[in-house]
């Protein structure tokens, strides 16, 4: 048995040795990808009509990072009606410096704080497919309560509470972000209300915060194109990365004469800041 | 050694004596062959009459009748695998019923039976069946050396794995929902732990299992793909025995004993693994480093036990139950999570010889398994389960007419009680509340025949009959299933066989993954869920080219109905219209699989190939009904294993597994989501088109191994020494494309750099030693 045991070391030895290295690059072939345009238009009111129609790539195509706009589709014909009112969008850069956000397609006009009307997108390719979709705003939810507790650590948690109506499906998107810039995501995620049982809401985190700290929360009442889209974009870059997942198709609202991508949806964000006492 | 006359003599003095007069000129004889040591009763044991090709084998229980002349004497021959050629002579005076104790034979002991079960195998009509037992199951070296049925299972061929190290089971392209799990008469709906890295069944409490790949016998329905019915060892009825191992993970021990000698034993088997106490340790050690993450509780436990007593001749009582979790939790002073899951189930079995003739086998099964996610943070929680529970009826009939006729017929009635996705989260207050599930009740029932025809020509025929039945509020589906079966002997040593099985499945699991996870439900057929159908053919030879060896080929075609699969990003977790989440179609599969076998002399093992394609489609919510080939579409399989006993103290065993690459469902294109302003951009996002679009490297490896034993006075001990993954092959376990980014400080967003697909692989070499004792 003695003479075992030195037998028993070098087994050992040569596990400990080999159980790196899991992971490798490898070479794959992948079957060829046809490129969509991808449409992004959040329309918030108050603020001007901006949408970003770039395509897509195959997955390990080259892209000149030299030239982002290549990116980009650019010449194509882009209307959003609203209301008997019909505003074009001009092809070029627009760039938001706060928020580094970055649109191909805009126009000066401000989106109205309507809910009675939908907002109806029109895009003509400039290979002449359209592309169509159509959107509503949505009364935003507002968060009704931040409840910061402390524990023993003097660590703090904060709870958002928020009303909402359990008789109808509610979709939610929920963003906490930290620092006075708000430079920080701490959480973003996408719910809907199929669960709830009373018209009392919650989003909460764990005792990780101390007094002087600054929250920055979010709570967007999305359509189900929002909720639908956002999810499955989620769901699409876990599934690549998660042996558990189940990869899908992403569920779009843009349709028309040709396959396409994106999201054409309303916005109008509860927001609230919070420097913890 | 004793002169040959001397051993007759001993060895019809070990059967029990007693005659039944007969007016036909024949009679009846019957009774229970068992191990001489343990009183174990051995199933499939072959009872013949010598001189002639007369004869039967043992059911399950153990038990047998066969016809013989009324007023001679003759010579029974009873044979079983690793066990010595027996003869006893049956007189007109000879008292029944006949209790045969068979001595088991020593390794490399030449006069030790192993090819006679190749004969019966040729001489059955049954194909399609793969026998394990937990002798070779102990030597094949394994995953941190733990020994395990399921994954000798897998090394056979038809049947795979449903990924690296897992012991979910694709057999002949059927889904791994399709297989039915028995564990002594009870349905065991999970029968894994570690998600799926280990099975339930413990090795040293197995005492023999038998895989079903088609031509499935008419007493087995409710899955379309296998039945693996696994019996438990009933426990030493002659003297108190035990057997254990001590591993790098898990700890075994399995005592037996008798209550009272020859008439009733008991059995207690229980394994655990000790990662926790090693964790615990360590968390303990670093309780005042603030720096410091504790490391998650998991552990998994499960335990066998099982009693019987001889009431009479005639009657005979098995009560057994198994129960086992997996325990995964993290506590702190503000944070408490648990996740459990696991199986419990119990028999209690009745077998009656109410005629020589006539055997019956009635059972009580209960049948659970549970998992539950709990959580709990100061002033919520939260809490999620979802559970499927059973009890069942059953009555069994073995009737023996005469040696032409083997009849089995029964009926059982089931009772389901689901609960889907109960969830239960909100504030201590009340104030904020979630809820969602389903309970659901059903009942399933069948009755079925199958007369196992001996024609005493070289064809035999096996013709049976399954009527099922489901309802499910208010909704019932009933199903005819006709089992048939035929063999035609060439020569001697060839023989042809053909079968035709339907199958219904009235279950179904929900499981978004190809990976076994403990958080898949079942759910009923209802009103929109209809009963999955199979129908498989299958054809082909067996040939015993010499006493030691058996060689058969079988090609199959799977027809499969009503499968069930998912919708597009379905929400399965804790979803109140789940249903409304499946999507409906269907399947085929087909393939050719070719078995060499060697079980005689020192040198034993196999080699399997198969060949095969699977392909479903027809579903309406994916890639709009076209065909496609699921993940575990596998071209090639081969499978080597190779056990050899170099002496009484050394046994070399080696395996090597070779199969075509999975499939996977990989991204073709990517496009950058920009999102609101204010948040984070998503440089890549992965664009999904048809499934399962590229196949992954081919998947081999060779494990090794190495017994020594021991034999103290006490009893007998060896030390096991595997080599899992010998030449540290990178198998692939999943490939993602990963995009490597950098933040531009202008833009203050990433920028994509490069895009490679990387390989993760799961194992690297994996040496282990298993310290395994038996007195």
């Amino acid at each position: 048995m003695m003479r075992l045991i030195p037998l028993a070391g070098i087994l050992l030895t040569t596990c400990l040795l080999a159980s790196c290295n899991l992971e490798k690059e490898v070479d794959i072939d992948l079957p060829d990808h046809m490129t969509l345009p991808v449409v992004e238009a959040y329309l918030e009111p108050g603020k001007p009509y901006r949408l970003l129609l770039p395509r897509s790539f195959g997955y390990f195509d080259d892209l000149d990072f030299g030239d982002p706009a290549a990116a980009l589709i650019q010449g194509a014909s882009v209307v959003i009606r609203h209301a008997g009112m019909e505003v074009v969008l001009d092809n070029q850069l627009y760039v938001d410096p706060v928020n580094f956000h970055v649109a191909n397609y805009g126009s000066p006009e401000l989106v109205p704080d309507d809910l009675d009307h939908p907002f109806e997108l029109e895009i003509i390719l400039p290979d002449g497919h359209q592309l169509t979709a159509t959107t509503r705003l949505l009364p935003s939810v507002a968060i009704d309560s931040l409840v910061v507790e402390y524990n023993a650590d003097s660590m703090a948690r904060v709870l958002t509470f928020f009303t909402e109506s359990p008789s109808e499906t509610n979709f939610y998107r929920r963003i906490l972000q930290f620092g006075a810039s708000a430079d920080s995501t701490l959480q973003d995620f996408v719910v809907k209300d199929d669960f709830f049982q009373t018209d009392k809401g919650v989003f909460g985190t764990g005792y990780a915060f101390r007094p002087g700290d600054t929250l920055h929360h979010t709570l967007i009442h999305l359509d189900k194109a929002g909720y639908d889209y956002m999810n499955t974009v989620n769901q699409s870059v876990n599934a690549n990365l998660n042996p558990f997942g189940q990869p899908g198709l992403i569920v779009s609202n843009i349709q028309g004469t040709r396959t396409a991508s994106g999201i054409f949806t309303g916005l109008r964000p509860f927001r609230v800041m919070l420097i913890l006492p | 050694m004793l002169p040959e006359y001397m051993k007759k003599l001993l060895l019809s003095a070990l059967w029990g004596l007693c005659l039944l007069p007969s007016v036909f000129g024949q009679r009846t004889v019957h009774g229970t062959v068992t191990d001489a040591e343990s009183g174990e009763t051995l199933i499939g044991a072959t009872v013949r009459i010598k001189g002639t090709d007369e004869g039967t084998i043992t059911n399950e229980y153990g038990f047998f009748s066969l016809r013989i002349p009324g007023r001679d004497t003759v010579v029974l021959e009873t044979s079983y695998v690793g066990y010595p050629l027996t003869e006893g002579y049956v007189t007109p005076e000879t008292t029944l019923p006949l209790s045969i104790r068979l001595q088991a034979g020593q390794i490399l002991e030449e006069v030790v039976v192993q090819s006679n079960s190749y004969r019966e195998q040729l001489n059955s009509t049954q194909m399609s069946v793969q026998e394990i037992s937990a002798r070779e199951a102990k030597v094949i070296p394994a995953v941190f050396g733990e020994s395990d049925i399921i994954k000798t299972i897998q090394l056979k061929p038809g049947i795979n794995s449903g990924s690296e190290g897992n012991t979910g089971l694709i057999v002949r392209g059927g889904s791994a929902d399709q297989n039915l799990f028995i564990l002594d008469e009870a349905i065991v709906y999970n029968p894994n732990h570690l998600f799926g890295f280990f099975s339930t069944f413990n090795t040293d409490a197995v005492k023999d299992v038998r895989v079903f790949k088609g031509g499935f016998p008419a007493q087995y329905g409710g899955r379309l793909s296998s039945v693996i019915d696994v019996k438990l060892n009933e426990g030493n009825n002659q003297r108190l025995s035990g057997t254990g191992g001590v591993g790098l993970i898990a700890s075994r021990l399995t005592l037996e004993a008798p209550l009272v000698r020859d008439r009733s034993s008991l059995i207690v088997s229980g394994r655990r693994t000790y990662a926790d106490l090693i964790t615990r340790g360590i968390n303990r050690a670093n309780r005042d480093n603030p720096d410091f993450a504790p490391i998650p509780d998991y552990y998994f436990y499960d335990l066998n036990a099982k009693v019987n007593y001889r009431i009479s001749d005639r009657d005979r009582l098995f009560v057994s139950g198994y129960f086992g979790r997996d325990d995964f939790g993290f506590k702190d002073e503000n944070f408490h999570f648990g996740f459990i899951w696991g199986n419990a189930s119990g028999t209690a079995r009745w077998n009656r010889v109410i005629q020589p003739h006539l055997f019956a086998n009635t059972s009580v099964t209960f049948s659970d398994y549970l998992y539950r996610i709990s959580n709990r943070l100061t002033g919520f929680s939260f809490n999620l389960e979802s559970r499927i529970r059973d009890i069942n009826l059953k009555s069994d009939f073995t009737w023996t007419p005469d040696n032409n006729h083997h009849i089995r017929m029964g009926a059982e009635v089931t009772r389901h009680q689901f609960a889907v996705g109960r969830l239960k989260a909100g504030s201590d207050d009340g104030t904020v509340s979630f809820a969602a599930g389903q309970d659901l009740v059903a009942a399933g029932g069948a009755i079925y025949l199958q007369d196992e025809w001996q024609t005493h020509t070289p064809l035999n025929v096996s013709l049976g009959l399954r009527l099922s039945g489901f309802l499910q509020d208010q909704k019932f589906y009933g199903g005819i299933e006709p089992r048939l079966a035929a063999s035609y002997k060439l020569t001697p040593d060839f023989a042809i066989k053909a079968s035709y099985a339907r199958m219904m499945q009235y279950l179904h699991l929900v499981a978004n993954s190809s990976i076994s996870l403990p958080t898949d439900v079942w759910y009923p057929s209802t009103a929109g869920v209809k009963p999955q159908i199979s129908d498989q053919v299958s054809a082909g030879w067996q040939w015993l080219p010499g006493a030691r060896y058996m060689i058969s080929h079988e090609v199959y075609y799977k027809h499969l109905d009503n499968q069930v699969d998912f919708k597009n990003f379905a929400d399965l977790f804790a979803n109140d219209r789940l249903e409304e989440e499946f999507t409906f179609g269907k399947g085929y599969a087909y393939g050719t699989e070719l078995y060499f076998e060697k079980k005689e002399g020192a040198l034993t093992g196999w080699i399997g190939y198969t060949l095969a394609w699977v392909r479903r489609g027809a579903f309406n919510d994916i890639m709009d009904g076209r065909y496609f080939s699921p993940r575990y579409d596998r071209r090639h399989d081969i499978s080597v294993v190779a056990m050899y006993n170099l002496n009484r103290r050394l046994t070399f065993t080696a395996t090597w597994v070779y199969g075509s690459g999975d499939l996977a469902w990989l991204p073709t294109g990517r496009f950058t989501h920009q999102d609101i302003p204010g948040t984070n951009i998503k440089p890549v996002v992965p664009i999904y088109d048809d499934r399962n679009n590229v196949r992954l490297p081919a998947y081999h490896r060779l494990d090794l191994g190495m017994v020594i034993r021991f034999f103290p006075r006490w009893g007998e001990s060896d030390l096991t020494i595997s080599i899992y993954n010998a030449y540290d092959r990178r198998n692939p376990y999943f490939l993602y494309l990963d995009a490597e980014t950098t933040t531009d400080p202008d833009l203050n967003t990433e920028v994509i750099q490069s895009i490679k697909a990387r390989q993760v692989s799961l194992f690297p070499i994996i040496p282990s030693l298993t310290y395994n004792f038996k007195f």
